[in-house]
């Protein structure tokens, strides 16, 4: 799992390939990357390798910029993004699937299926 | 990581009921020293408090149940908790939650996002100066307790030598009937109440 602070960010940049899974137990389980609610940054996801973010990326007043003509996260078997904002710059394919039962990864309440509803805010 | 490996020890308190940034305060402020607690909002704050005392807090200021000022109000209203030194944290455009702060009994406060090197510095410095404080705070009241106990010990003289002064005159007014034993007692009882006054205005 990645915690970043207030000040903190990650930069995926152009060819970075990256396979992240969750925790699959203990705490922050089903948390793939978090942050303190005072982090305000921009992460960005600029690599078309980005096959698989097994989890939730949980920035909830951060911002998800994603760059790369590519697909991103197609390879997880669910995800689950919290962000202030979610960008998509060159016209990527952002995969959310949401196959929840037997990915192993406990998917944290308050979101995917211990919702009733799936709905956007803010 | 930790950034108190020179700190004195210390418990500390970090009030916020946001996780992450709990998680951080654990990470980055605890050493073999520094032992830290979290609470997610003032109610469990306080109740914390109720069972022990810690010697500095970092508290946020918006939370649910009960919030920063709150627990503030009544942390400056109890005996035991209104010297413990507060840190508030809060955002940069919040200037007048940081005055409330203040005007609540806030010692000192950091901004967020939060530089946690920069945290553990103003911690370590409110807590010496708290301490130092609270040192200065003893020393009067040891200076305190002398000064009343010297009042009433030259009182005491004062109301013992005006006595022994009448004693005295009332020998002088009929010299024939004086012993000389009992004359020279009294004499000498204001002999030593003059010696305890001058002892009593010599003590620090």
């Amino acid at each position: 799992m990645l915690i970043f602070g207030g000040g903190d960010k990650i930069d995926i940049a152009d060819k970075g390939e990256v396979r992240l899974t969750a925790r699959k137990s203990g705490r922050f389980a089903g948390f793939l990357m978090a942050t303190s609610r005072d982090n305000t940054e921009t992460f960005t996801i600029k690599s078309d390798r980005v096959s698989q973010l097994l989890g939730t990326i949980y920035i909830p007043n951060a911002t998800l910029e994603l760059e790369t003509a590519g697909r991103v996260a197609q390879d997880s078997a669910w995800s689950v993004i919290v962000a202030r904002t979610v960008t998509l710059r060159k016209d990527p394919i952002l995969v959310i699937n949401k196959n929840y039962a037997g990915s192993g990864v406990p998917v944290p309440e308050g979101v995917g299926p211990n919702r009733s509803m799936p709905a956007l805010t803010q | 990581m930790s950034y108190f490996v020179t700190f004195e020890a210390a418990r500390v308190l970090v009030v916020d009921d946001d996780p992450i940034l709990r998680e951080f305060a654990l990470t980055h402020l605890a050493t073999p020293e520094v032992s830290v607690e979290v609470a997610e909002d003032g109610a469990e704050a306080w109740t914390r408090m109720g069972r022990s005392t810690y010697d500095i807090v970092l508290l946020d200021l918006d939370m649910p149940r009960m919030d920063g000022f709150e627990l503030l109000g009544l942390m400056r209203a109890d005996p035991v908790h209104r010297h413990v030194p507060v840190v508030v944290a809060t955002g940069h455009e919040d200037m007048v939650a940081v005055d409330k702060a203040f005007a609540n009994g806030a010692t000192s406060f950091v901004i967020k996002p939060l530089n946690w090197r920069l945290v553990s510095h103003q911690l370590s410095y409110v807590l010496k100066s708290a301490r130092e404080e609270a040192a200065v705070r003893q020393t009067l009241r040891t200076l305190q307790d002398h000064n009343r106990l010297r009042d009433e010990a030259v009182t005491l003289a004062l109301a013992n030598l005006e006595q022994s002064g009448q004693a005295l005159k009332a020998m002088l007014a009929r010299p024939e009937e004086v012993e000389l034993t009992e004359a020279q007692t009294e004499a000498e009882r204001i002999v030593r109440l003059c010696e305890a006054l001058t002892q009593a205005a010599r003590l620090p």
